[in-house]
């Protein structure tokens, strides 16, 4: 009974077992044979590629292991793990192809090892190439006839591998985790790949150093460009550009390219896969491939005896690639060239020692020049344009310190090298490709990544101005910094973590200390975190709606400031304009009812001493006495200062004294004239004769001092212009002959509003007048509200007032006195009733206060009693 | 006041001067355009009729007259005034006011000395003396005056002069934990001259009321006057 071989444990189990009966691994892969319905195909999408690509793990040395867990780990990126083994199946499909014979043989190892036998294992393209007879004409044709599918899946493979590698900067948000991965790559993927010649091939691990690369060139140009992404990168962005976009140019993802071609169901392409599942020895090309690196490259070299079958079959076949070039269609020709145009760098440094096959596979590709006369135009095109990279790479290679030396190193094993090479000799934007799998060691990768590289480069340099535009409409439209896409969040700490990773990755020779000598020491600074994360933000400061809303607020609050605020409206109709119209209307009926009846019902005053002292002192005034008569009121006044002087003035006039009027104030000359033309016109005074007047006396005090000291100089003239004084050849106006100072005068008489003028009359005045034999009297007539301060210098002993009349009483008493009906007696019942409603509504006010205060403090004993 | 004949002038300035004391008036009603306009008018013809009088009545005159037609010495001496005038003048413009402090700092000054010096003189001086020859009670008693009613008006004056000085004293005696206080018998002395004060007030109020009637009285009649002289050739 057959038995069949664990692929996990390794024990042996019945045949009919579909699991292993020891660990429970299944034994027969779910798609692995053949479907009843042969003609039935299973798209590769469908196919669970982790068994596939798990079962061969247990028989695979360490190193490829690490390649295929890489593989897993960059499982969302199919293209690149799909032609991560172009290049192994490539050479399968050299062998195929040409050994045709050996493909029962191959079929019979793949039953005995009963081994997944997948279609999706390797591409289909290249396990079409196995059966070139069926890749007739007709295929080509199809092919030619439907280029729109082959354009579908070209911008399919295209938005996979866009979407692919935002998913690998999506992964970047988190910092530490994908970047650091990049770096973390570099030395770990220097490692592989200089364990694989140490482990192999005992080559020296210090011969390749990437991070050596990085740090002496693409940190330099790091720092010498102010953002990394902004930098062309030595990728031909536009050449891969018109690659990508040119229709001719077939699609690198065999498996869309299977999976479309299965849904429009072309035979060749049935016929290829059916004859690829059936024919394509996966084991024995797996299991030979698993033995070939334990193998050194000399021992390959030196005896090609050692060789697997296969291989030198291989050799025996060299010039096959080359007929299979013209017989096969020209868009699989130029995959193939593209593939394997990557691998060109040991082309013409080991061509000798390199297995025929290995020859003829990188003469068929990288040697294009021979070939072009058999290619097409366009494949040459597409060719020649291939190769800057790829020279590019070399020259990278070739500077790289501890280089391995081409002969030492098989092509492909040089062609696996170079992705880092060629990675790493671009700037930084190259590493970013470079971290997703150990094994991407072909051209075809390498396009594939110069093609996402020149992507990405355009992506996030049109990211970047996408950044600055959504920044200004961020701060525009007040968009929060949430709104960003991941992508551009995503970018900010590339440059930073790349960059300080990059520094952890510096092999360091130590020079003193402890550690002098060593290498591989951290440097000092490789935990300070350096941040050039500043040059990414945008100038313009970032606030969120709510900030925006608080600043307007506060500017609105501001701006409010310098504006005057409408005074409200009070209702006309208010309790205090209530009691306002009330008392009016009280005092206007008092004073309204004596003036409208015309009777006087209340008596005069009675005389008091002053106003007596008054009336004495201008009995006693001689005849043709001269006066001097100040009228310092203002108009406002002239109600009450006109009712008052009136009496004292007519007294006066009717004892025939000379007036010389002045004034303090500058409506005084007009007050006196009024008051003359209007109460004394009786008296006939006038002007220049009985009286003058001598105008305004500026200075206020000091004019009053000005009066006193030299009355002359201050008040030459009169208001008419006319010298009033005794000059050479001018004798002075009657009211003031024979008066050279004012203690000539024989009564100095001021009519004052103002207690503040009055009393500079006492003080500055009143000095004045009195001489060593006699005194002339300083009398005054003065408002109401004067009295209280001018009562002191009549009371003072010796009197400096020698008499006053004050107020409407005073007025009315000396009226009594006088027995005149003069002004004030007409004004006295009004007078009077004013006064006495004023006592009144003060006393009921009063009254009401202290009866609204006793009630509420009642209410507020009683409210405590109750409480 | 109001004469029987009426002339023309009278009839215009009586319906004038009836309008704007009902402008007044309207006050009553609260602040209000009529009122303002009244003030207005008021104030610029207060201030023109000022700045006539001074200009008439002292610079021409006082000035500019003894400039054209006086002697050298004059004319000299009276530059003082001239320059010290046109600098007062540059008060009016922000940038030129500093030369005005000049003319006014002489203004101040003077102004000052002469209000000190008459309070002194005229008011301190002779008041304490006032005070003080109250209780000399011979000379009242030679006056005719009776000697007790002088002794007691004397000693209320005295008093209401000396309480009413303490309650002007704001001096307070600092002590550690206890709050600023004046002395107690300042205190009260200050609660005695607060009653005198009071008094004063009162009197000053009654004189300023009485003052302001006088003038509501005035107006009153005028009005009433006025209307009677206006209407009396219809009611007879």
């Amino acid at each position: 009974m057959p038995e069949i071989r664990c692929p996990m444990c390794g024990k042996e189990n019945p045949a009919d077992l579909d699991s292993c009966q020891f660990c429970q691994a299944r034994l027969k892969p779910v798609i692995g044979q053949p479907p009843p319905d042969e003609t039935k195909h299973i798209p590769s999408e469908e196919i669970p590629l982790e068994e596939n690509d798990r079962q061969p793990d247990s028989d695979s040395p360490d190193w490829l292991k690490e390649i295929r867990s890489g593989e897993d780990e960059i499982r969302d990126f199919p293209e690149k793990s799909d032609d991560s083994n172009e290049w192994l199946s490539s050479l399968r499909d050299e062998n195929g192809v040409d050994a045709e014979s050996e493909d029962e043989d191959l079929s019979d190892q793949t039953q005995d090892f009963d081994f997944p036998t997948d279609t999706d294992h390797l591409p289909e393209w290249l396990e079409s190439l196995r059966s070139p007879g069926d890749t007739g004409e007709g295929s080509l044709e199809e092919q030619e006839e439907d280029p729109d599918w082959l354009d579908r899946i070209r911008r399919r493979k295209e938005e996979d591998e866009r979407i692919a590698y935002q998913a690998s900067f999506d992964e970047a948000e988190d910092g530490a985790e994908t970047i650091p991965e990049f770096s973390k790559y570099e030395p770990e993927q220097a490692e592989q790949e200089t364990k694989l010649p140490a482990d192999d091939f005992e080559e020296p691990e210090s011969t390749f150093e990437p991070s050596d690369v990085i740090s002496e060139q693409g940190e330099q140009e790091l720092s010498e460009s102010g953002f990394w992404l902004e930098d062309e990168t030595p990728f031909p962005a536009d050449e891969s550009d018109e690659e990508i976009e040119s229709p001719e140019v077939p699609a690198f993802d065999e498996d869309e390219l299977l999976a479309e071609a299965s849904g429009a169901d072309p035979d060749w392409l049935r016929r290829l896969q059916e004859d690829a599942s059936a024919a394509v020895d996966d084991e024995a090309v797996t299991m030979k491939f698993d033995e070939f690196p334990e193998e050194s490259p000399e021992e390959i070299d030196e005896s090609p005896d050692a060789l697997p079958d296969w291989l030198a079959d291989e050799e025996g076949a060299p010039e096959t690639p080359q007929p299979e070039s013209e017989e096969m269609p020209d868009w699989l020709a130029e995959s193939i060239t593209d593939e394997t145009s990557a691998p060109s760098k040991g082309e013409d440094e080991q061509p000798d020692v390199l297995p025929d096959w290995i020859s003829e596979q990188e003469g068929a590709t990288e040697a294009s020049s021979p070939e072009s006369e058999e290619v097409p135009d366009w494949l040459a095109e597409s060719i020649s344009d291939e190769t800057p990279p790829q020279s590019a790479a070399e020259d990278q290679s070739e500077s790289a310190p501890g280089d391995i030396e081409a002969g030492e190193v098989p092509d492909w094993l040089l062609g696996y090298r170079e992705p880092p090479d060629t990675v790493q000799s671009e700037e930084g934007i190259a590493e970013i490709p470079s971290e997703k799998g150990p094994d991407l060691p072909l051209a075809g990768d390498d396009e594939i990544l110069t093609l996402q590289e020149e992507e990405l480069a355009e992506d996030l340099g049109l990211e970047v101005e996408e950044e600055q535009q959504l920044d200004e409409e961020r701060t525009d439209s007040d968009l929060t910094p949430a709104d960003l896409p991941a992508w551009l969040e995503a970018m900010r700490p590339i440059e930073s973590e790349t960059s300080r990773d990059r520094d952890v990755g510096v092999d360091l020779v130590e020079g003193a200390g402890p550690l002098a000598g060593l290498s591989g020491v951290l440097a000092a600074d490789t935990n300070i975190p350096r941040s050039l994360k500043d040059s990414a933000y945008a100038p313009r400061l970032q606030v969120t709606t709510e900030q925006r809303a608080h600043v307007d607020l506060l500017e609105e609050m501001i701006a409010g400031e310098g504006k005057a605020r409408p005074i409200p409206k009070q209702s006309v109709i208010s309790p205090q304009n209530v009691l306002r119209w009330a008392i009016s209307l009280v005092l206007f009926i008092a004073i309204l009812w004596p003036a409208i009846t015309a009777e006087r019902q209340t008596p005069l005053p009675a005389i008091s001493q002053e106003t007596g002292d008054v009336s004495s002192l201008i009995n006693e005034l001689p005849a043709e006495a001269r006066l001097l008569v100040a009228f310092d009121y203002q108009p406002g006044l002239s109600a009450e200062m006109d009712t008052i002087a009136a009496a004292v003035l007519d007294h006066i006039m009717l004892r025939g004294a000379y007036l010389t009027l002045v004034s303090t104030s500058p409506t005084g000359p007009f007050v006196a004239e009024r008051f003359l033309s209007q109460t004394q016109s009786t008296h006939d005074y006038t002007h220049g004769e009985e009286y003058i007047n001598m105008g305004y006396i500026p200075g206020g005090a000091a004019g009053l001092l000005s009066l006193a000291a030299s009355p002359q100089r201050t008040i030459p003239y009169t208001t008419d212009g006319v010298e009033a004084w005794e000059v050479s050849g001018h004798d002075a106006l009657p009211p003031l002959q024979g008066v050279g100072s004012l203690a000539d005068f024989s009564m100095v008489l001021a009519l004052v509003d103002d207690p503040d003028v009055a009393r500079a009359w006492i003080e500055q005045v009143q000095p004045y007048l009195a001489t060593s034999d006699a005194e002339t009297p300083l009398v005054m007539v003065v408002s109401a509200q004067s009295e209280p301060l001018i009562r002191p210098y009549y009371d003072a002993f010796p009197q400096q007032l020698q008499g006053f009349v004050a107020g409407m009483r005073g007025g009315a008493s000396y009226a009594r006195l006088t027995g005149r009906t003069s002004p004030p007696t007409r004004y006295w019942d009004a007078f009077s009733a004013g006064l006495s409603v004023a006592a009144v509504l003060i006393i009921v006010g009063g009254v009401v206060n202290v009866a609204s205060m006793l009630i509420s403090r009642r209410e507020l004993f009683v409210d405590k009693d109750q409480t | 006041m109001i004469a029987p004949d009426l002339t023309l002038a009278d009839l215009l300035g009586g319906f004038v001067g009836l309008w704007l004391t009902l402008l007044v008036f309207s006050y009553l009603l609260g602040d209000n355009f009529l009122f303002r306009i009244a003030i207005h008018i008021f104030i610029g013809v207060a201030a023109g009729f000022s700045a006539v009088v001074a200009f008439y009545n002292v610079i021409l005159p006082q000035l500019i007259l003894p400039l054209l037609s006086g002697g050298e010495v004059e004319r000299l001496l009276l530059l003082v005034p001239l320059i010290l005038s046109i600098m007062l003048l540059a008060k009016v413009s922000p940038k030129l006011a500093r030369w005005g402090n000049v003319s006014m700092a002489y203004m101040v000054g003077v102004g000052a000395a002469v209000a000190i010096g008459g309070s002194l003189m005229g008011t301190l001086f002779p008041q304490v003396r006032a005070i003080i020859n109250l209780f000399d009670l011979q000379a009242a008693e030679e006056g005719g005056s009776s000697i007790f009613f002088q002794f007691v008006n004397g000693s209320i004056i005295l008093v209401g002069a000396l309480t009413t000085l303490a309650y002007f004293h704001f001096g307070t005696s600092a002590k550690s934990d206890q709050p600023s206080q004046r002395p107690a018998w300042i205190e009260w002395l200050a609660q005695i001259g607060k009653i005198f004060i009071a008094i004063a007030f009162g009197v000053l109020f009654a004189g300023v009321y009485s003052a302001a009637l006088m003038s509501l009285i005035d107006r009153l009649y005028f009005i009433v006057d006025f209307v009677r002289t206006i209407l009396r050739p219809f009611v007879s």
